[in-house]
């Protein structure tokens, strides 16, 4: 991960890195600034797009100047909450008179994605594309064929494991006798909600609830569990070979199609598989990925991370600093991105969680690779293509409550 | 599609937020769409927890100390909230003031810049406790997204001190809100009104315990006062509410639409027309 480029792009604000060794040197997780500031533009002002707006404003250096949203009353709360930013109900004609934009962020539905992908890549502008990439294998390809003929561009997929800290720590362990042998995993994501949305002004019900429209929606293992996979594809630089699921609706009876309970089993190439299940009608557990190794095991949650260590594995030195955390009968070791510099000032403690959110790590990571087009985005094209198949193909064996291969 | 006058669905929603428990009551007529108009009133209060939580390094709160003393950017809504709160210290002579005070006890407050819509620490160590008063605004925001959404009939609560009735149940002036378990206690029924309590001794462990500090002395206010406000906002209320529990009197400058109730120790309730 790290390279002279991205040392360049970050101004640390902090002292030195010295001190003991207590963690794998892992770079700086504090606050990101572009060194040339760069212009973006976001499609889609929903709730990711209003949150992307968000952590833009904390990246010194990004500047929101525009905002698109074909409903009216979203647009105008876009704009209440990024300054200065102007709206436009269409991407092309956005694409037509600013010109002057560095990047266009795209955070519509999936289904929406291909032609907005390619109209700004053809514009000449970067492009950071929410994940899934698209909804059928058909648009995932396209997309992805044109990001990489778009030289000089750069495209970033919106899995966002492969920007975060702790996901970034605790690969670094998995690549090490730490870890050892991958055993298996499972993907968790509990929550209670409808996945309903109110339609806003001029919108219908059916384009409020994409998400439950069986003929563009990926369901819960497409738009939930293939973000939680990559981390799997990541860690083991390989996809699944394939995928049997179940899926019902079990806990919103309104008539909707789309399963609101699913487990996926993923068997990859060796013999090692990874269990994912998803719910809308219980949150115990919320969302966290498990991987098991011979001599430790992780649970990710996201903001947080802690490595379980098997009793024979080897003591590492470091460990006798180390935070931890009582899970009933078993004590995991808290996951600090940047530890070495917190044991240094006597401050690990207040490295537990990340000062930002994953969201704020994936845009900067862009942004970086915006302005220096040399350095590779975390998660491109390819990455993304090959994770949003998965997701495709996964919910496709949820829906039929069979078993299908994957092929990317 | 909008929620109907007369309904015939109720659906109730909740989430933990703030360190307590976010309610929404809503009344129309599609059990789906008001199911989903909560939610994404509950969502905004997730929003506000996020931003605005002192026990998480990613929140807004976290951001604008650790950028002190450079400005911001923020959205329209939270300028406002910082604009009305610096607004009520002042107004209230410092009996409501979430603001860190240097030293000299001067409080140094955050810096707000209307046409940049920016907001400023001056220092990192500004570390306001926004508490009660950021669970009210909270609860203004999920009535705007209800609102937004068509909703015309809603309770909203977080953790039973802050709260606004949106319209009313069929057949009532408002929703009804006791200020306390006895019979006798007054009932404020509430249309398109927040209210919001406050109390400068808690219960804990079955004692009742000092809760508020006076600014004006730096020392724990001993006196049992309790404190509603009613107005036109929650967050507004809130921050009232505080004002009044901390000096036992009903703010004079409120006014118009604004009502306060004070009961000190087991006296009765001082009603919003009483004279102090």
């Amino acid at each position: 991960m790290t390279s002279p480029g991205r040392r360049a792009f970050l101004v640390q604000t902090a002292g030195s890195l010295a001190g003991a060794a207590l963690i794998p040197d892992l770079e700086w997780i504090g606050p990101r600034r572009l060194v040339e500031p760069k212009t973006v533009g976001i499609v889609g002002v929903g709730r990711q797009g209003r949150a992307m707006i968000a952590e833009l404003t904390k990246i010194d250096g990004a500047r929101v100047v525009a905002l698109v949203d074909p409903e009216p009353g979203r647009l105008r709360i876009g704009l209440d909450r990024a300054p200065g930013a102007e709206g436009f109900a269409d991407h092309r004609a956005m694409l037509e008179k600013r010109r002057d934009l560095d990047a266009v962020i795209i955070a519509t539905p999936t289904h929406l994605h291909r032609p907005i992908v390619e109209d700004a890549l053809a514009a000449g502008k970067h492009v950071y594309c929410e994940a899934p990439l698209a909804h059928t294998v058909e648009d995932a390809r396209a997309i992805a064929t044109a990001a990489q003929a778009a030289t000089g561009r750069v495209f970033m997929a919106g899995f966002l494991a492969r920007s975060n800290p702790v996901y970034q720590l605790a690969r670094t362990f998995y690549r090490t006798d730490a870890f050892r042998d991958f055993l298996g995993g499972s993907a968790h994501f509990h929550r209670k909600t409808s996945w309903r949305f109110p339609a806003s002004g001029t919108e219908t019900d059916a384009t409020a609830n994409w998400r439950l429209d069986p003929a563009v929606s990926l369901g819960l293992a497409g738009e939930v569990a293939s973000h939680q996979l990559e981390v799997f594809h990541w860690y083991r630089n390989k996809i699944p070979v394939s995928v049997s699921g179940t899926g019902m609706v079990a806990a919103n009876r309104d008539g909707r199609k789309v399963p609101d309970t699913i487990n996926a089993l993923f068997r990859f190439d060796d013999g090692t598989s990874v269990v994912c299940e998803a719910s809308l009608g219980n949150s115990f557990g919320g969302q966290n990925e498990i991987l098991r190794g011979s001599n430790a095991a992780f649970r990710l949650g996201w903001t947080h991370g802690w490595m379980f260590k098997e009793v024979d594995a080897t003591t590492l030195g470091w460990e006798v600093y180390a935070l931890r955390q009582q899970f009933h009968q078993d004590e995991g070791i808290i996951l600090i991105a940047d530890a070495t510099k917190l044991a240094a000032q006597g401050q690990l403690k207040a490295g537990v969680g990340l000062p930002y959110s994953p969201l704020y790590y994936g845009l900067a990571d862009f942004l970086r690779s915006v302005v220096f087009p040399s350095v590779a985005v975390p998660c491109g094209a390819m990455d993304g293509l090959r994770s949003t198949i998965v997701g495709i193909r996964a919910n496709q064996a949820v829906i039929s409550g069979t078993t299908l291969e994957i092929t990317a | 599609m909008t929620a109907q006058a007369r309904p015939s669905a109720e659906i109730r929603v909740a989430a933990a937020a703030m360190g307590t428990r976010f309610e929404i009551v809503l009344l129309g007529e599609n059990r789906g769409y008001l199911r989903a108009a909560g939610e994404a009133a509950l969502a905004r209060v997730e929003e506000a927890h996020r931003a605005f939580t002192r026990f998480d390094q990613a929140s807004l709160l976290a951001h604008l100390r650790r950028s002190a003393p450079r400005p911001v950017a923020v959205d329209r809504e939270t300028l406002a909230m910082f604009e009305a709160l610096a607004c009520v210290a002042r107004q209230s002579d410092g009996a409501f003031d979430p603001y860190y005070h240097n030293p000299a006890g001067m409080a140094e407050w955050p810096i707000t810049d209307r046409d940049r819509r920016t907001v400023a620490f001056p220092a990192a160590a500004c570390d306001p406790d926004l508490g009660g008063c950021a669970k009210g605004f909270a609860v203004d925001w999920a009535v705007t997204v209800l609102r937004e959404a068509g909703i015309e009939q809603a309770f909203v609560q977080g953790g039973t001190s802050s709260m606004f009735g949106l319209g009313a149940p069929p057949g009532s002036p408002g929703w009804r809100v006791a200020l306390g378990p006895q019979t006798d206690d007054p009932v404020v029924p509430l249309r398109d009104q927040g209210l919001a309590c406050s109390a400068s001794m808690t219960m804990r462990e079955g004692r009742r315990i000092p809760h508020l500090v006076d600014r004006g002395t730096g020392r724990v206010l001993m006196s049992d006062h309790r404190a509603v406000v009613v107005g036109p906002s929650a967050g507004l209320a809130d921050a009232w509410a505080t004002a009044a529990a901390v000096t036992g009197t009903r703010p004079t400058l409120l006014e118009g639409p604004w009502r306060c109730w004070i009961r000190k120790g087991a006296r009765p309730w001082q009603l919003p027309m009483m004279p102090e």
